[in-house]
């Protein structure tokens, strides 16, 4: 302490005491899985047509579930993006080229998490490809956010409505001690 | 007393209405656009309150390599590279704000994987100028896209 200048010492104590701080939190990662419904009315045309929910992100859900505060959560990415087409509609995921993932609020800059191109299923279930790099914290801390699926038509389809099920598998990084 | 009512219920009018127009004037901007280099043609769309264009059509929808529709392959997040450029959303988070002008959105380049800063300006009902940037709207570069024209029907 007594080489450094004397109206630098207060500094170094706050820095000090910050990096012990720091230095002992560790991370922790937990899941938590959303299922979502997403809705389009038709009818729908050749190429991209939007199936789309509003969600209401229940962070103190996870929160409570996993003890975690909601200042302790660290990051939020996904694990995991599946679709289920209705049972009802009797269509299979055959008709459809390519799925793309979306989120957007009135906040935040719409964001794809993730992809599916092409589609090679005459099964009524897919898993997207997710973003290894999207950052979802974001977006959880939103009153309300969009959830926005586009999939890609093969053919013109003159259904009135559709309806998927999206189920979400998201990782989540907090800090701990 | 009275008068105040009245001047309350005039001002609350104006702001609605004052709203309701500019909602209309913003959704001018809804339609299918054509760039100028001609390659591709955009539609337009809203979605909440922010407006937002994907790419419907490509003049060469095949990538020559590969011979398959073109994707995203310059995309710098390299698990979402598969993403098909038809159906592409390359304008984003655009709102209206005043003197039919669109800003705070961006633009994206499919050929190098760039995201710009992007501002649009409606010079007429069938032009757009639509600048990206970086950084400073004074360093950056304008394109002037038309609207596409549906045929009329015929009698």
């Amino acid at each position: 302490m007594k080489n450094i200048h004397k109206p630098l010492r207060p500094l170094f104590v706050i820095f000090t005491v910050v990096y012990i701080f720091t230095s002992c939190e560790k991370t922790k990662t937990t899941s938590a899985e959303y299922n979502v419904d997403l809705n389009a009315s038709g009818p729908f045309f050749q190429g991209g047509n939007s199936f789309i929910a509003d969600f209401k992100p229940d962070l103190s859900k996870i929160s409570s579930e996993t003890a975690i505060a909601n200042e302790n959560l660290k990051s939020i990415g996904i694990k995991k993006a599946i679709v289920t087409l209705n049972p009802n509609d009797s269509i299979s995921f055959e008709m459809f080229n390519s799925a793309t993932l979306q989120l957007v609020s009135d906040n935040i800059a719409m964001q794809s998490i993730a992809v599916l191109n092409p589609i090679s299923t005459s099964e009524n279930q897919i898993e997207l490809t997710v973003s290894n790099e999207v950052e979802l914290l974001d977006f959880f801390k939103e009153e309300v956010f969009t959830v926005l699926l586009d999939l890609d038509f093969a053919e013109d389809d003159y259904k009135d409505d559709m309806n998927v099920e999206l189920k979400l598998e998201l990782n989540i990084d907090y800090k701990t001690k | 007393m009275n008068s105040l009512k009245i001047t309350l219920v005039i001002a609350l009018t104006s702001i609605f209405s004052f709203g309701a127009l500019a909602q209309v004037e913003g959704d001018k901007l809804i339609g299918v656009w054509e760039p100028s280099h001609g390659k591709a043609k955009v539609k337009i769309e809203k979605i909440g309150n922010k407006y937002y264009g994907k790419i419907v059509w490509l003049k060469e929808p095949n990538d020559p390599e590969t011979g398959n529709p073109k994707v995203d392959k310059n995309n710098p997040d390299e698990s979402m590279t598969s993403t098909p450029l038809r159906g592409y959303r390359i304008l984003k988070d655009f709102e209206y704000t005043d003197k039919n002008t669109w800003s705070e959105g961006t633009i994206y380049d499919p050929e190098n994987g760039s995201t710009y800063s992007s501002t649009i300006k409606m010079k007429d009902d069938n032009t757009l100028d639509i600048r990206g940037y970086i950084g400073v709207s004074a360093l950056g570069r304008t394109d002037v896209w038309k609207r596409l024209q549906m045929p009329s029907k015929k009698k």
